[in-house]
């Protein structure tokens, strides 16, 4: 059953069950693991602020998650963030090689989308909701960042 | 394990410590619900360098510095601004796609891929399109008023002539707004007051009070209509004004003051709030712009007074307890309060020739 959620209760139902998720979408944002805790506490401050209530968790959620981008954007905004690949990330074949560094390392749009496509479980349409673009463009990212991972980890999503 | 299932394997591990949980529950103890933006800004002061830096890249360069600072204030309150809009369409979108979804062509069009519809919207401009957001960098932000404004003093459009400014408002994607001229002749110059008030775009409700002038034609009755004609107001002929909104934002015939622009020398002074309308069908009763003008004489306040009870405004006998649609005058001073007169029914008499 859908229910409204405003003010505090809208906080209190994020903090219990999405602060593991914005703080993965802060992680995939941002370079350092204090500004990715900064984001966090600052998407929840600003949910304090918001007067307007949502529709249902879902809303709640994707508007979380859409500022949580928003500020982690801002952060890197001042000094022109780039989107190369990391000098030290570890080679594929080392033992201690993540695929996140890796994921982390495409450009922004494609990481979110693979995030929230493949962790999340959202569909293309929901992210473009949530990504304020379209769905085609959404599985031009999902397309793109498949590609790029695929040349540099020799694969992604393996069918 | 292929690199998909390790790459959920890893972020699954990733969960928000204890010291970040305790943080933010810290954070909401001290932080009161329901704050407006005008307590957001204070907050994100440390942050609001980071917006100094990135408005000095994106704004063109012939602003100037001071402008810029303004606009740091301006930039923050616009992204807040914009994930509100964002919000709202979210919702729109989603019922837009539930309908899709439950109809006979998005059934049929699902992807296998994005298990639902093409059903896209765009038609809002996803909150603030580009120029809304270039019209709020082209604002400051008065964080005493708690609104945005135009810079009357150094803002781009000050070189501009009537149609410029009809096109620049015109950039909005959603303009419901109640129009008001006051025309007449005063010592060899033909001057046109207006007044604006309602909404604009979608996320803005407020007024503006425009001083125009047109000197190269000595206009026989009252001023010219070939709008073309007239320009912005020289400095030399800037007016002292002030003026305040009300809205009756619940409907229930309660108006509360939502802006106020102090009493100084504009060519145009306007205010701009967050916010939505009940009601867009003019007249826009709903808002009242309660306005104090200083003209140049007595005599040219008695013209602009004359224009105003022509138009339809009665006339009060005090400044302090005006009545919707009146006008009080005072030697050179002329108070109104305008709530529903609308003499330019026909919108076709209101546009630039």
């Amino acid at each position: 059953m859908k229910k409204k959620l405003s003010g505090r209760d809208a906080f209190d139902f994020a903090y219990s069950n999405y602060t593991d998720t914005l703080y993965r979408v802060a992680v995939h944002n941002t370079r350092e693991q204090s500004d990715a805790e900064d984001a966090v506490q600052e998407v929840f401050v600003k949910l304090l602020e918001k007067t307007r209530s949502f529709k249902d968790e879902e809303h709640l959620k994707a508007w979380l998650i859409r500022v949580t981008i928003n500020i982690c954007h801002t952060y890197y905004r001042q000094s022109g963030k780039t989107e190369e690949l990391p000098e030290n990330l570890p080679a594929p074949d080392m033992p201690d090689f993540s695929v996140l560094d890796y994921v982390k390392a495409l450009p922004e749009n494609y990481r979110n989308a693979i995030y929230l496509h493949y962790f999340e479980g959202y569909t293309a349409q929901e992210i473009a909701d949530i990504l304020s673009s379209n769905q085609n463009t959404v599985l031009s990212w999902l397309k793109r960042g498949r590609e790029l991972l695929k040349e540099r980890i020799g694969g992604f999503d393996d069918e | 394990m292929n690199n998909k299932d390790k790459y959920i394997a890893e972020v699954e591990a990733l969960k928000a410590g204890d010291d970040l949980k305790k943080a933010i529950l810290e954070k909401a103890d001290k932080k009161p619900q329901n704050n407006s933006y005008k307590k957001i800004i204070p907050l994100a002061a440390s942050f609001a360098v980071v917006i100094l830096a990135a408005v000095l890249v994106a704004v063109p360069a012939t602003r100037n510095r001071a402008a810029l600072k303004k606009d740091a204030a301006a930039v923050e309150y616009a992204y807040d601004v914009k994930d509100e809009a964002e919000g709202e369409l979210y919702e729109y979108n989603a019922a837009r796609n539930e309908e899709y979804d439950n109809s006979e062509s998005g059934a049929a069009g699902k992807s296998a891929e994005s298990g639902t519809g093409a059903w896209y919207v765009d038609m809002l401009g996803r909150g603030l399109n580009e120029m809304e957001q270039k019209a709020i960098l082209g604002y400051s932000y008065d964080s005493e008023g708690d609104c945005f404004y135009t810079d009357d003093k150094d803002c781009w459009q000050s070189g501009l002539g009537y149609n410029e400014i009809y096109d620049r408002a015109a950039g909005f994607s959603a303009l419901y707004i109640d129009k008001l001229r006051i025309r007449f002749d005063y010592e060899d110059v033909a001057w046109m007051i207006q007044l604006w008030k309602g909404q604009y775009g979608w996320v803005f409700v407020g007024g503006e009070i425009g001083v125009f002038t047109n000197d190269e034609l000595k206009t026989s009755g009252i001023g010219s209509m070939e709008m073309s004609k007239y320009k912005c107001a020289d400095k030399s002929d800037w007016l002292n004004m002030s003026m305040d909104i009300y809205w009756d934002k619940d409907n229930n015939g309660e108006f509360n003051k939502i802006l106020s622009r102090p009493y100084t020398k504009y060519w145009w002074c306007t205010g701009f709030k967050y916010g939505t309308l009940n009601r867009f069908a003019s007249p826009i009763a709903e808002l009242i712009m309660q306005a104090r003008v200083t003209f140049k004489s007595s005599a040219m306040a008695n013209l602009f007074t004359t224009g105003m009870q022509r138009t339809g405004f009665r006339s009060s006998s005090s400044a302090h307890e005006l009545k919707d649609d009146s006008v009080y005058q005072n030697g050179s001073d002329v108070y109104f309060r305008w709530r529903s007169v609308r003499p330019f029914g026909d919108e076709s008499s209101d546009n630039p020739q």
